[in-house]
């Protein structure tokens, strides 16, 4: 790999829990394009973009994000967003402050918090739903509030993965066409993983199969 | 009255022998619980004990005793929350030891525990509160790594790796995320934390200086030494109301019951971690069996000399407080007859809970003595069956009841989720082939009733041989139980005393650890929770 000016770039990535899983990743992705690995369960997809984020640590190689190497930050110094397969919404906080929790963490005052997430909610169309609790929302819902949640603290790159592989098919071929249009409007780098090439072809910009 | 029985609404008919089973339960629990509250309640009632509702001695102790408790949860909660941490969301070796370890203490008889850490800190924490404090968090460790472990381990570790990615340090996510999904189970926690140090008994006997004391040490004092019933009672009255406010506003406060997958702790990536949690683990085990081994080497060691003076004096007869043989007799016989009483009591009321209203009604009555405490439920048996004109107390039979009581709220809570969660289909198929109504509930429910039972009853057996309120005041002064003659020998000066209370300790200790180890084996051999 030559080039670790572009927005993120895996340099001989290793992954794997204890010994590695696949051989080492050379992957560039640009500002405002989405990767798509598409591969079966267990092909390390998911552990991929574990690494990635920083929840599981690297066997080797390198992760460069905007020229900067952030191998070694932890998960919470890299600025990296995710969205999985499941919201994993926090069950305690309102809609709102779901939305709002990144911003909170970066000492954003909550009621500035709180207005940053309102013009989220209306972004992903749920404009009325910042004091709902989150267990009284459908799938669908979850998974676009999981999506503003990531989005909020202005991640520098973004991961999916598989976020729409528990919805029924035309709820999911909506929501991919509104999160390609919305990770493009952001100018953001982003990897989606899938194992469903349908999926695939209609968010991402570029598709690896593993 | 008699309707389907079990899990599924089907028509397996209620055989005649289970229609009637309440009746026994019922029979023993208005006779051995409801008649001596109501005793108690009536001596209270009086002007004279009414006066003693109002001492402001009374009051005093338990403000002081409010306190202690309060401590002792904060302490329990701030060491424990992070141990059942470690324990239940990093795996590493010899993770499931090291939580059977951290049962110990709590399954352990108090004056035992408390005897365990006299002996280890006795020259750096001296008698008094600290050292009932620090007893306090070692035998409530467990109550707060079984409940508040039970609760984390059902919340997805993704959920803080989100709130990571989304800029939280690792305890800002514990504070944001993992506390606010443990809330309940650690308010249930502390709350169980605070009814056991409130109500603390053998701890503060053998730990305490004379100056600590909760509400149930003072009925205990009233009845067994100032032979002052209606103040005991005043006392017991007091403690009952306090521990069922504190019961009430628990219920109150839970929130729906968990569901949900387990999450199974993971191994920890790295290096630098993995070497705090190892080092973390160690010393946990190391605290734990500490007191324990202590305890053990005194029992053999006088003046830095090995020794088997003491275990020959346990052996061979009277020490001037009882004879230490006679009791470990007596206590192991007390067990035997607290099993089989609570076993057969509890198990009638949780299988007759399973047919009708009525035997819901006599198990619900039988969890009653979950809110009482042993010394309470002592007082009472001894007012209504100690005097004229029902005296018991020659019978022997005074101190099995009492331990029965106790231990019959532990019988029903593990074998009534045991039958409900068993379904009649065997049963059903029993009939079709022409079983009678008794042989088609018994191949359907038998073995599952035959195993919490003997499970259910070794634990009775458990709770008996280490209790310590009751026992100190039903027992008669020639004829203690083991508890209570530690707890005399430790109130007379001489390394004898101490040593031959050691050994006994250690006694204990093996007999409880033995008869808790094989319920725990038959349970996961049977796959019933015990």
């Amino acid at each position: 790999m030559s080039d670790v000016s572009s927005e993120l770039t895996l340099d001989n990535l290793i992954i794997g829990y204890t010994a590695p899983l696949r051989d080492p990743i050379n992957v560039q992705v640009h500002s405002g394009r989405i990767l798509g690995i598409l591969g079966p369960s267990g092909c390390g997809k998911s552990t991929l973009l574990s690494t990635i984020a920083g929840i599981v640590p690297a066997l080797g190689g390198e992760v460069f994000l905007d020229g900067e190497r952030i191998t070694d930050l932890r998960i919470d110094e890299r600025r990296v967003g995710v969205v999985f397969q499941e919201p994993l919404l926090f069950d305690h906080l309102s809609v709102a402050d779901n939305v709002a929790y990144g911003l909170r963490r970066q000492g954003v005052p909550r009621s500035q918090a709180r207005a940053r997430a309102r013009e989220l909610l209306t972004w992903i169309g749920l404009p009325d739903f910042d004091e709902r609790s989150v267990t009284t929302l459908s799938g669908g819902q979850a998974q676009r509030i999981a999506l503003a949640r990531a989005v909020a603290p202005a991640p520098r790159a973004l991961l999916l993965d598989e976020p729409f592989s528990a919805l029924d098919a035309p709820l999911r071929r909506r929501l991919a066409l509104e999160t390609r249009e919305r990770i493009e409007s952001l100018g953001i780098p982003a990897i989606h993983v899938t194992h469903d090439p349908e999926e695939a072809a209609l968010i991402c910009s570029e598709i690896l199969s593993w | 009255m008699a309707g389907p029985v079990g899990r599924d609404p089907g028509a397996l008919t209620v055989p005649v022998a289970l229609r009637y089973a309440w009746l026994l339960p019922a029979a023993f629990l208005t006779l051995f619980l409801l008649v001596p509250i109501a005793v108690l309640i009536g001596v209270v009632a009086d002007s004279a004990s009414l006066t003693g509702l109002v001492d402001p001695g009374l009051w005093r102790v338990a403000a002081l005793a409010t306190a202690q408790a309060l401590v002792s949860v904060l302490l329990t909660l701030v060491i424990g929350i992070p141990v059942t941490g470690l324990l239940y969301r990093c795996d590493f070796p010899g993770r499931r030891g090291l939580l059977a370890l951290a049962t110990v203490p709590f399954v352990l008889p108090t004056v035992v525990v408390a005897l365990a850490l006299r002996t280890l800190l006795g020259d750096v924490v001296p008698q008094g509160l600290g050292l009932v404090l620090i007893a306090h968090v070692y035998v409530n460790l467990a109550v707060v790594i079984r409940i508040v472990g039970a609760r984390w381990s059902r919340v997805d570790p993704r959920t803080v790796a989100v709130a990571r990615t989304l800029g939280a340090s690792p305890l800002t996510a514990l504070r944001t995320v993992t506390l606010p999904a443990l809330r309940s189970s650690i308010g249930a926690a502390a709350a169980v934390v605070f009814v056991f140090s409130f109500t603390s008994l053998g701890i503060i006997a053998v730990a305490g200086d004379g100056t600590v004391r909760t509400l149930e040490s003072v009925i205990v004092r009233r009845t067994a030494v100032l032979l002052d019933f209606p103040g005991a009672a005043a006392a017991a009255v007091l403690q009952v109301l306090v521990v069922t406010l504190v019961i009430v506003v628990t219920v109150r406060m839970r929130s729906a019951r968990t569901v949900g997958r387990t999450w199974n702790p993971r191994p920890v990536a790295r290096r630098r971690m993995r070497f705090g949690i190892h080092a973390s683990a160690i010393a946990v085990g190391v605290l734990l069996i500490a007191p324990l081994a202590t305890m053990a080497l005194a029992s053999v060691r006088v003046d830095g000399e090995w020794t088997i003076t003491w275990w020959s004096d346990l052996l061979s007869g009277s020490i001037g407080v009882g004879s230490p043989r006679n009791a470990l007799v007596r206590s192991l016989g007390i067990a035997l007859a607290t099993g089989i009483l609570a076993s057969v009591i509890g198990g009638l009321a949780a299988a007759s809970a399973l047919a009708h209203r009525a035997g819901r009604t006599v198990a619900g009555i039988g969890l009653l003595p979950l809110g009482v405490s042993a010394a309470t439920l002592g007082v009472g048996t001894l007012l209504a069956f100690g005097r004229d004109p029902v005296d018991l107390r020659a019978t022997g039979l005074l101190i099995p009841i009492a331990h029965a009581l106790v231990a019959v709220p532990l019988v029903i809570a593990v074998a009534a989720p045991a039958l409900t969660a068993t379904s009649n289909q065997r049963g059903l198929v029993a009939a079709t082939l022409g079983a009678r109504p008794l042989r088609a509930w018994w191949t359907c429910y038998g073995p599952v009733l035959r195993l919490v039972m003997i499970a259910a009853g070794g634990l009775a057996a458990a709770v008996s041989l280490g209790e310590f309120g009751a026992a100190s005041v039903l027992a008669r002064a020639d004829s203690p139980t083991v508890p209570v003659l530690i707890e005399r020998l430790l109130g007379r000066p001489g390394d004898a005393s101490f040593g031959i209370a050691a050994c006994l300790s250690v006694v204990l200790m093996a007999v409880t650890l033995v008869l808790v180890g094989l319920i725990d084996r038959l349970g996961r051999r049977q796959g019933v929770a015990t």
